[in-house]
């Protein structure tokens, strides 16, 4: 008998580490399934929970929770989040209901012990902080974490003092998960191990019920988005995964969670966090992305079709993330993707339609496009609070207030994106009478900025994708004379095409465009054009950019790396250096491009360098 | 608090105290009677700020469910007083109203008798630091004419080419119970559109499903079968008139005997512009006659042309007359001019035209008979005849002969002296958004449309009373939640009036499809 009591006792010891290990591993590795990271937080919230599981009559109309791509996550949240949405009644109910199932969990209890009142307690204390959080937007990690860690740690170690305990313990559980992050998350699992262990009483039944009702709330602290970046950076930074990812399985996985990280960054606009996170892939495995994604792979001949698709996802994102990030770096190895890429629209678009196309349109500033992009994928998934923010912008921009205001109503009911749809509304009044605010926020004014932009940047008209880029650039830049961005885009295939002419003819525009006062600031590529200009004899400076060169701000890296690829290129003329190592010297510049044409020469044979790798 | 606190109370099985539980009870029925209507508050000369805006002075029929509605969320408190002639209740609520229906129904006791009656609504609010503001009373007009009770409408997603969840829905306007009649989940996905009744029975209807598993399904009581059209033309059709075949657009005629399709083929796009995520153009369409008896398919020399597009038939309730709309085909001298399809839909004008019919031979006419020109700017789609047989109410947009457009009104078109009167007797119907996919209801008094006037872009269900000459103000079809309309992400599209309940059921439906299509044979006269 007693044989048989410990192995049931070691049973469920092991259950909940197991469950602890399995939802780090998933935490870690598989992140999207379990926590809604994209929206940086474990919560969103939509109204008809319950109607999304009455079996008769579905409504499909509403937001139904349960096709969220997170799914466990956003179903235990949005079972949580429904009792907040009536205020007080439904607090109360949501305590007494608590309660009871506690007294429940603990009737059988001869006598009430201190941890069983914890036990007891615990919905309160989950209701009071979600309350907190729907209510004042309190620090939330911070007085979770410390609730959780102090509740835990005293019952775990039957301290004999509980208020001493409670304070020492949440301290030490606080300071645990803000500063070991993910460590953290394990002792908490050992402390309902340790728990159990210490529980005479403890019987696999309620034992099962208990765990079902931690992981219903215990949950929380290990999927705070935050947190789970900390620990994600930490973990990968530790060596560990390191091992793990590069043999078999192993890295099938780490190569899925790379796609689905990128993807995510993608999503939220953190291109350059995007490339940096794919980058190294490419580094390790130089291979030409187009080919990848058009097809015409044949640097991954050997692996299966599967293999090579998540590759492919991983070359769309990688690229989407540079078109993204070219004003964020300014570097003409970006920019120099932008028409390469748009000309391959089509093949990004086929096999990876709505979603790529999505980003696509947002970063040429296609609001519209967004909207529409945004719609069928909720159509193909399910509604998504993260698809509705993206549609906002695109209503505002085409002065859908009313529409608008539909999405911000219904993202204000969100716990995460409450802030931001609030800033919407607050734009969206600026934008609509801008003398209604003359105290805004800066947070909205930049919105409301922003926004404006887009308006300039958008279409006016359909046009026919089928035209050639230049065509289309250019009738963006006559739609749309006030847009810097469709000027930068047009003079970036003036300079691709070597028609300097044309660019120094822009140049005058882009300063106006730009309110610039001397000294003047332009693109590196466009100040390496002008070096360019000046250095070659056969090139003759336009007048009016001459005064423009006189008062230019250069800057120093521009003027060194071009001085350098004369010397280099003098030493090629002298059989000094070879073409591979002039590419991998200066591939990024425009000087490259402009003397050599083609400045990316990467071939499955001859991989290059990790700084040409894409 | 120290550990032996706990101790020292253990956990004792006590007796139930039945007093303090009737107190309890007692206290909360208290609390939840104090529904007197507050005697000091600011009157304000405006209507309560309610969602939807049901407006003063429209008519309701006696037998619909209760128009719950919501207010602002910034309202903590708020009494509604709703009286009639037969009765009279005070609510006091949070900022959702919902009239219980046993209430509503002795409120329209007297119109469910047959008299005309009157709601009179006194809404006072409070503010969160205010007092009570009492609003102008709504008045909503009761009328004794009854709407056909049930209402089968798609919701779709407003955008084009967005069908992965498709379901036909039928909604029961006297309660909020909804019925789920077709859903494409279950049929591979396709597209599937206008569900058309024969004379508002829900036993007999048809329905088009699109690719992969594409066909006409028809429905009567509980036997359902599927028919196909060919992929060729017989070969005694001459070639000019050798064009394509589609089951699009149907009309039943009011024998019963035979159906009149449209044959489009719909060309969707986005556009960039403001309020016009969408469009769909005709590139091909004529009229043809179906023959349910015979399983024959009938192609008339007037309605299956190579020079015009037919579309949009409808019969006259009488059956002599066929109703649709018609516009030259695009000549090539446009399609130089305005190379891009989207830009060149902006110049086609669909007229209202009429054609005569004999349900004894099954021929039409010789002759088309255009009742109402299209001019710039004006174009026509959409017939629907009036029970009554005079009067039609069709569509008005500015171009093409699918009303998205949002400029896309409704207009009362009166067959008797062959005009539009100077007046649009249907303005009142109007907004600056789209209005279209209008039905009436079996005795012609009650009329639902499709109107994007709540936020430009999504479509939701209105009904309005007819009295023969004029209409009223249209009201937003209630439902059970008043915010329903502030969350819903889908359009209503083609709300259509049945007289009684559907036989239909997804999974049959979905069965149906896969059975094999009756042969058809097609004859050209």
């Amino acid at each position: 008998m007693q044989v048989f009591c410990e192995r049931k006792k070691i049973v469920g010891i092991l259950s909940f580490i197991v469950t602890g290990i399995i939802l780090i591993w998933g935490g870690v590795f598989f992140a999207e399934h379990f926590y809604a990271l994209e929206r940086n937080s474990f919560f969103a919230f939509h109204p008809d929970f319950l109607s999304a599981f009455n079996p008769w009559n579905p409504r499909p109309d509403m937001f139904p929770g349960e096709q969220h791509t997170p799914g466990l996550a956003l179903l235990t949240a949005s079972f949580a989040f429904q009792f907040f949405r009536t205020g007080y009644t439904a607090l109360i109910a949501v305590i007494l209901t608590g309660s009871m199932f506690s007294a429940v969990f603990t009737a059988s209890l001869k006598r009430i012990w201190k941890r069983h009142i914890v036990l007891a307690t615990a919905p309160l204390w989950a209701t009071a902080y979600l309350f907190l959080a729907v209510s004042f937007k309190f620090p939330l990690h911070l007085v979770y974490a410390l609730l959780w860690a102090g509740l835990l740690f005293l019952s775990a170690t039957r301290i004999k003092n509980p208020t001493a305990g409670l304070v020492l313990s949440g301290l030490a559980g606080c300071c645990a998960v803000w500063l070991i992050g993910f460590a953290a998350t394990m002792v908490f699992w050992l402390f309902y191990s340790v728990f159990f262990f210490c529980n005479t009483r403890f019987s696999y039944g309620r034992g099962i019920l208990y765990g079902l009702f931690f992981i219903g709330i215990g949950l929380q602290p290990l999927a705070i988005g935050r947190i789970q970046a900390v620990n994600a950076r930490q973990i990968y930074r530790s060596g560990f995964v390191e091992k793990w990812r590069t043999k078999g399985f192993g890295a099938q996985w780490h190569l899925y969670g790379l796609v689905k990280k990128t993807e995510r960054l993608v999503m939220d606009g953190r291109y350059q966090e995007a490339l940096e996170v794919a980058n190294p892939y490419w580094f390790a495995h130089p291979c030409p992305i187009d080919d990848l994604i058009t097809g015409r792979n044949t640097f991954y001949k050997r692996l299966s079709a599967q293999q090579i698709e998540l590759r492919q996802w991983l070359a769309v994102y990688t690229k989407l993330a540079l078109i993204g990030s070219h004003r964020i770096n300014e570097d003409f190895f970006s920019y120099y993707r932008i028409p390469e890429i748009y000309d391959n629209l089509a093949d990004i678009s086929l096999p990876y339609f709505n979603k790529t196309k999505l980003i696509y349109d947002r970063l040429w500033g296609n609001s519209t496009g967004v909207y529409s992009q945004a719609m069928n994928l909720m159509e193909l998934s399910g509604p998504d609070y993260f698809l509705l923010n993206e549609s906002i912008p695109a209503a505002l921009v085409c002065e859908q207030y009313d529409l608008a205001h539909k999405y911000i109503r219904l993202l204000e009911s969100t716990l995460f994106y409450r802030k931001q749809a609030t800033t919407y509304r607050k734009a969206a009044q600026l934008l609509r009478q801008p003398a209604s605010m003359t105290d805004a926020e800066p947070e909205v004014l930049k919105t409301a900025a922003h926004l404006k932009e887009l308006r300039n940047l958008g279409l006016i008209t359909w046009m026919d994708k089928n035209g050639s880029i230049d065509l289309e650039m250019t009738e963006l830049w006559k739609q749309n004379p006030a847009s810097l961005e469709n000027l930068e885009y047009l003079s970036l295939l003036d300079l691709l095409d070597k028609r300097l002419d044309k660019v120094a003819e822009n140049i005058e525009t882009y300063l106006a465009l730009s309110h610039q006062t001397p000294p003047y600031h332009l693109p590196k590529a466009w100040q390496e054009m002008l070096f360019i200009m000046m250095q070659d004899t056969h090139i003759d400076i336009p007048t009016a950019v001459l005064p423009v060169i006189e008062q230019m701000q250069w800057d120093p890296n521009v003027l060194k790396q071009c001085r350098l690829f004369y010397q280099a290129r003098e030493k090629y003329a002298g059989g000094g250096m070879t073409p591979a190592e002039i590419t991998q010297r200066f591939g990024h510049t425009f000087a490259y491009n402009y003397y050599f044409r083609r400045f990316v020469d990467v071939t499955p044979s001859s991989p290059s360098t990790p700084g040409l790798a894409h | 608090m120290s550990s032996s606190i706990f101790s020292k109370y253990p956990l004792r099985k006590q007796n139930f105290d039945f007093k303090n539980f009737i107190f309890i009870i007692s206290l909360t029925l208290l609390m939840a009677c104090r529904t007197k209507f507050p005697a000091e508050s600011e009157n304000k000369m405006e209507p309560a700020p309610i969602f939807p805006a049901y407006a003063s002075g429209i008519s309701i029929p006696a037998n619909i469910a209760p128009l719950n509605f919501v207010l602002p969320d910034s309202v903590p408190e708020a009494f509604v007083e709703i009286s009639s002639s037969s009765c009279k209740q005070t609510f006091h609520i949070r900022h959702s109203m919902r009239f219980p229906q046993k209430t509503w129904k002795r409120l329209l006791q007297k119109a469910i008798q047959g008299t005309p009656d009157s709601l009179v609504i006194h809404i006072a609010a409070r503010g969160k630091r205010t007092g009570f503001y009492r609003y102008m009373p709504l008045v909503w007009q009761i009328r004794p004419e009854k709407i056909d009770p049930y209402l089968t409408y798609r919701l779709v997603q407003p955008i084009d080419g967005a069908y992965q969840n498709l379901r036909l829905h039928e909604r029961c306007l006297e309660n909020f119970k909804v019925k789920i009649l077709l859903s494409n989940s279950l049929m591979d996905n396709n597209c599937f559109n206008c569900h058309t009744y024969h004379n508002g029975d829900a036993g007999k209807m048809t329905v088009h499903l699109r690719k992969p598993s594409e066909g006409t399904l028809f429905f009567n009581g509980k036997q359902s079968s599927k028919i196909m059209v060919p992929n060729t033309l017989p070969k005694e059709i001459p070639d000019s008139l050798q064009m394509p075949l589609n089951l699009v657009y149907p009309a039943w005629h009011p024998k019963g005997k035979y159906i009149a399709f449209s044959t489009n083929i719909l060309g969707t796009g986005g556009y960039a512009a403001h309020r016009r995520f969408i469009n769909l153009l005709d590139s091909a369409s004529n009229i043809v006659l179906y023959d349910t008896d015979s399983n024959q398919l009938f192609l008339d020399p007037c309605l299956w042309t190579h020079n015009y597009e037919e579309t949009w038939p409808a019969w006259s309730p009488d059956g002599k007359w066929l109703y649709f709309c018609r516009t030259e085909k695009v000549k090539a001298d446009t399609v130089i001019r305005y190379p891009d399809w989207s830009e060149r839909v902006r110049h086609i004008g669909f007229d209202l035209c009429r054609i005569a019919f004999d349900a004894e031979t099954g021929k039409f006419a010789d002759t088309v008979q255009i009742l109402l020109p299209s001019e710039p700017e004006k174009s026509y789609s959409v017939p629907r005849i009036h029970p009554e047989g005079r009067k039609i109410l069709l569509c008005q947009a500015l171009f093409n002969s699918v009303p998205y457009q949002a400029k896309g009104d409704l207009l009362l078109f009166d067959t008797a002296d062959f005009t539009v009167k100077k007046v649009n007797r249907a303005e009142t119907l109007n907004s600056e958004e789209a209005e279209s996919w209008h039905e009436w209801s079996s005795n012609g008094h009650w009329l639902v449309f499709s109107s994007k006037r709540m936020d430009g872009h999504y479509a939701f269900p209105y009904i309005a009373y007819f009295d023969g000459e004029n209409f009223s103000k249209p009201f937003l079809l209630p439902q059970e939640d008043g915010a329903y309309y502030q969350t819903v992400l889908r359009s209503f599209n083609l709300p259509t009036f049945t007289r009684n309940a559907s036989p239909v059921r997804p999974h049959k439906a979905a069965q149906t499809r896969n059975q094999a299509a009756r042969p058809l044979t097609i004859k050209y006269r």
